[in-house]
C-alpha cells in the first residue's frame, strides 16, 4: 500500500487517493467506447484497475466494497468464466496459421486428464474477454459446453488473470495448472521466444515475460525450455547495452523490463547479466566486462526528469515502472534521481483521476494509471520499523507483490 | 464496399449471437451499436465456421471497428486460405492467391494508417507476405514494395518500432548483399534527416552486421563505421546515439582484440585523440564547455576504460566525478559510483 508519509517527505505534489479510487471503480463498472479496441484485452484492464485499487489500499478497508458497490466474488467469477480449459472434442482440420500444420484431433502428446474419456483435450489458461460467445461459468467444466474452436487462451490474459485472482484473495484452486503448463509448451517457439496463442501471433519478449510470470505463480517451470528462453534473451542484447523486443531490435524500456523480470523470475539474473562479454578486466581489477554494467548505464541514461523509453524519445510515466523496475531488480534503482522521477509521475495525475502518459492536459488511461501507481509503490523506501503500513514490502518482495499478487501455488 | 454492408440483408439466414458477458460483467465497454451488431453476426458466423465471401466481408466490417481483434484477423486468414484452395484459377503455389494478398495488403495499409502501432495489423501483413518476400525476381519486386511501404510509415513517424521490425524481417528474409548495402545507405538518409533518430542508428548496426551474420566487423569496416559515428557526433555532440554507436563499434573490437591487438590499440588511440580534440575545440566552436557535454565525456570515459591502464582509470574517474558533481546532476549517484569503481582499479 502506498504510504502518504512518503509523499509528504519527498514531493510537493500529493497523491490524490480518493479521486483515483473513484476512477478505477468507475472503470471496473464501465469503460467508454474508445476502449472497444481493447475488447480482446479486457482482462488486462480488470488487472490494471484491480491492482491499482489494491496499491491504493482500497481492499484493506472492507467498508469500501459496500461504499463503492464492488463485489469481489463477482469479479472472481467473471475471470473464471474466461477459462478456456476443459475436455472437448476438437473439430477436424483446425489449421494453425502460424505453422500451417493441421493439428491432429487424436493428439497423443496431449495429456489426457481423464483416461476414461474418449474426447480430446482442450487445454489452456484464460482468454481476455467474452467477445466470442457463451461464457463458461465459474463452476461449469463440462463436455457439453459448446466450445468455439477459435476460442484460444492468450498467455498475457493467463498472466493477468492469475495476478488479479490472487490480488482479490482467491486461492486459485479452480485454476487448471496442468492445462496452462501444457499449453505453454505449444506456444514456445524453437528460438526460445513465445507467441501468445496457439492459433498464432507475433512472438517476442512480452510473451516471454508472461510465460515466466505464469510459471512463477504456478510454481511450475516444466512448461518451458529454460535454456532456450535464456538464449533468446541473450540475443536481444543491443549494441548500446539495452534489450530489444526481439533480436536485432532497438533497446526499449518495455522489453528491458520484460527480459530483466524474466531473468529474475527464472533465478538467472546474475548468470546471464554477469557473463563475461570478453573485454577482460578480470577479477583482479574488480570489474569484468558485463552486460549488467552496460544495462545499468542504459537504464539510468533514460532519465530526463521522467523516464524515456528509448534514447532521444519523450518521457512517459509507464517507463518509470519498466525502467525503474528493471533497476530495482538489479538492486540499484537509487542510481536514478528518485525524487525528480516521483515529482514527474505525480504531475501526470489528472483531474479526472488516474494518470496520463505525460503532464499537460492529456486524458488518463488505465495502463499509465496502473504503471504510475505500481512504480510509486515499488519505489517506496523500506518502511521504518515504527512507521506502520509498510510491513508487507521488503526489497525482494515488491515486484512479486505488485505484479504477481505475492502469490505462488504451493506444490 | 465491404464496410457499408447491410448485415441484416446479407446474413438474413443467420441468427446473431449476442455477447454473453455473464451476470455481472467487469470492465464492460460502452460499445457502439453498429459494433455490437457486427460482432453478433461475427460470433454466429464463427460458430458456423463459414468460409465464404460474405464471411470475409463481415471480418472487414468488424476490423474497421476493432482492428486489434486477433481472432477476427485469424478467422480472416482461415477464410482466405479456404477461398484460395477452392479457387479454380491458376494452380495454387502459395497459401493465399496473389490477388487476395494484394487486396489484403491494401486493407492493412488502410487500417494501419490510423493504427500504426497495432501489432495485429503488422502480423497480418507479415502472414500475407510469407513465401512472397524472397530473393528472386518476383520476390524482389514484392520486397521493394514493402520497403517503400515502411519508408512511407517512417515519413509519418521515423521511429515506429513495428515498422522497423517489419523492415528488419523483410531484409533478413531476402538476405542478399545488395539489400544489406542499400539498407546501410538508407540508414544514412534517415540519420541525415534526424541525427537523433536512435531507431535509424539501430538499423545501421543491424545492416552493417547483417543481423548477426557478421559477428565482428573487419577492422576496415569498423573504422568506416566509427568515422561515420564521430562525424555525426560532431554535428551535435550532445546527441547520445552516435556516441553509443561509436562505443558499440569499439567495444566489439575490444572484446576480440587478441585477434588483432595492434590494430585495436591504433583504433582506440585514434578515437581517444579525436574525442579529446572535439572536447577542447567545443568552446571555440560553439561556446559550450566540452566537459559539460555529457555524452561526449561518457564516451571518453568508456574509451579510457578500454585502455586499461592506471593513468587511464584515474583520468576516467576524474571525468566521472565532474559529471556527477557538476555536469550531469540527475545521474549524480551513477557517476559517483562509476568514479568509485574506476578509482578502485587505480
Amino acid at each position: 500500500m502506498l504510504r502518504s508519509s512518503l509523499l509528504d517527505e519527498t514531493s510537493t505534489s500529493q497523491l490524490n487517493g480518493p479521486i483515483h479510487i473513484q476512477y478505477f471503480v468507475n472503470c471496473l463498472k464501465k469503460l467508454p467506447q474508445p476502449y472497444s479496441v481493447a475488447d480482446t484485452n479486457r482482462l488486462t484492464l480488470v488487472h490494471f484497475a484491480t491492482q491499482s485499487l489494491d496499491i491504493l489500499g482500497f481492499f484493506d478497508n472492507p467498508q469500501n466494497l459496500e461504499l463503492y458497490n464492488i463485489d469481489k466474488q463477482a469479479i472472481i467469477d467473471w475471470i473464471y468464466s474466461l477459462r478456456t480449459t476443459t475436455r472437448v472434442v476438437v473439430p477436424r482440420n483446425y489449421i494453425d496459421d502460424a505453422t500451417d500444420i493441421q493439428i491432429p484431433t487424436d493428439d497423443s502428446n496431449s495429456k489426457d486428464f481423464d483416461s476414461n474419456s474418449n474426447s480430446n483435450l482442450r487445454y489452456g489458461g484464460f482468454k481476455g474477454g467474452t467477445f466470442l460467445g457463451p461464457t463458461l461459468t465459474s463452476t461449469s467444466v463440462s463436455s457439453t459446453h459448446e466450445w468455439n474452436k477459435y476460442d484460444d487462451s492468450h498467455i498475457a490474459m493467463t498472466y493477468v488473470g492469475l495476478c488479479t485472482l490472487a490480488t482479490l484473495g482467491d486461492d486459485l484452486t479452480r485454476v487448471d495448472r496442468e492445462s496452462i503448463i501444457q499449453e505453454m509448451k505449444d506456444i514456445q517457439l524453437t528460438d526460445g521466444s513465445f507467441k501468445s496463442t496457439k492459433s498464432g501471433s507475433e512472438n517476442d519478449m512480452r510473451f516471454v515475460y508472461c510465460a515466466c510470470a505464469v510459471s512463477h505463480m504456478l510454481n511450475d517451470w516444466t512448461g518451458m525450455d529454460i535454456p532456450k528462453t535464456l538464449d533468446y534473451i541473450r540475443r536481444c542484447r543491443t549494441w548500446d547495452g539495452g534489450i530489444g523486443l526481439s533480436p536485432g531490435k532497438e533497446g526499449h524500456g518495455g522489453s528491458t523490463f520484460c527480459a530483466t523480470a524474466s531473468l529474475s523470475l527464472m533465478g538467472k539474473l546474475e548468470d546471464v547479466l554477469e557473463e563475461d562479454l570478453g573485454g577482460g578486466g578480470g577479477s583482479s581489477n574488480g570489474r569484468v566486462d558485463t552486460w549488467r554494467n552496460e544495462l545499468i548505464r542504459w537504464c539510468v541514461s533514460r532519465q530526463v526528469r521522467g523516464m524515456q523509453g528509448r534514447p532521444n524519445k519523450h518521457e512517459d510515466t509507464c517507463y518509470s515502472y519498466w525502467i525503474g523496475g528493471s533497476l530495482r531488480l538489479l538492486g540499484c534503482e537509487d542510481l536514478l534521481d528518485l525524487d525528480e522521477l516521483r515529482k514527474f509521475v505525480l504531475e501526470c495525475q489528472t483531474d479526472l483521476g488516474g494518470f496520463s502518459k505525460l503532464e499537460g492536459g492529456y486524458f488518463p488511461d488505465l495502463l499509465h494509471s496502473f504503471y504510475s501507481l505500481a512504480w510509486l509503490s515499488v519505489s517506496q523506501p523500506p518502511a521504518k520499523i515504527d512507521g506502520g503500513g509498510g510491513e508487507n514490502y521488503t526489497s525482494g518482495d515488491v515486484i512479486p507483490k505488485t505484479m504477481a499478487g505475492g502469490f505462488t501455488l504451493n506444490p | 464496399m465491404a464496410a457499408d454492408l447491410d448485415l441484416d440483408l446479407v446474413f438474413h439466414d443467420i441468427t446473431p449471437i449476442p455477447q454473453d458477458d455473464g451476470p455481472q460483467p467487469v470492465c464492460g465497454i460502452d460499445y457502439a451499436r453498429s459494433y455490437v451488431k457486427a460482432m453478433d453476426y461475427f460470433r454466429a458466423v464463427l460458430r458456423k465456421d463459414e468460409h465464404s465471401e460474405r464471411a470475409l466481408d463481415l471480418t472487414h466490417v468488424c476490423l474497421v471497428h476493432n482492428p486489434a481483434n486477433y481472432t477476427t484477423w485469424h478467422f480472416r486468414r482461415q477464410i482466405l486460405a479456404t477461398l484460395t484452395l477452392e479457387s479454380t484459377a491458376t494452380p495454387v503455389t502459395t497459401k493465399y492467391n496473389i490477388d487476395r494478398v494484394k487486396a489484403d495488403l491494401a486493407l492493412t495499409s488502410k487500417l494501419g494508417g490510423a493504427n500504426p502501432k497495432n501489432y495485429q495489423i503488422w502480423y497480418h501483413r507479415q502472414s500475407l507476405l510469407e513465401g512472397l518476400v524472397k530473393n528472386d525476381e518476383e520476390g524482389l519486386r514484392c520486397t521493394d514494395d514493402e520497403l517503400k511501404y515502411t519508408a512511407a510509415v517512417f515519413e509519418e513517424d521515423a521511429k515506429n518500432y513495428h515498422a522497423w521490425s517489419h523492415r528488419q524481417w523483410i531484409v533478413l528474409t531476402v538476405n542478399n548483399p545488395t539489400i544489406w548495402d542499400s539498407e546501410l545507405t538508407y540508414t544514412d538518409e534517415l540519420i541525415t534527416q534526424d541525427v537523433r533518430n536512435n531507431s535509424a542508428w539501430n538499423h545501421r548496426w543491424f545492416a552493417s552486421h547483417r543481423a548477426k551474420k557478421v559477428p565482428l566487423l573487419s577492422y576496415e569496416k569498423a573504422l568506416l563505421e566509427a568515422e561515420y559515428a564521430l562525424k555525426v557526433a560532431e554535428m551535435d555532440p550532445f546527441n547520445e546515439s552516435p556516441w553509443r554507436y561509436l562505443i558499440g563499434i569499439l567495444k566489439e573490437q575490444w572484446r576480440r582484440r587478441e585477434e588483432n591487438a595492434s590494430n585495436f590499440t591504433e583504433l582506440l588511440d585514434k578515437y581517444e585523440g579525436s574525442i579529446l580534440k572535439m572536447k577542447n575545440d567545443m568552446k571555440e566552436r560553439s561556446g559550450a564547455d566540452g566537459c559539460s557535454c555529457v555524452n561526449l565525456i561518457s564516451a571518453f570515459i568508456d574509451i579510457l576504460e578500454m585502455k586499461h591502464n592506471t593513468s587511464a582509470f584515474e583520468e576516467a574517474a576524474n571525468f566521472a566525478h565532474h559529471l556527477g558533481m557538476q555536469h550531469d546532476p540527475i545521474r549524480k549517484k551513477y557517476w559517483l559510483l562509476r568514479e568509485k569503481e574506476l578509482r578502485s582499479r587505480v
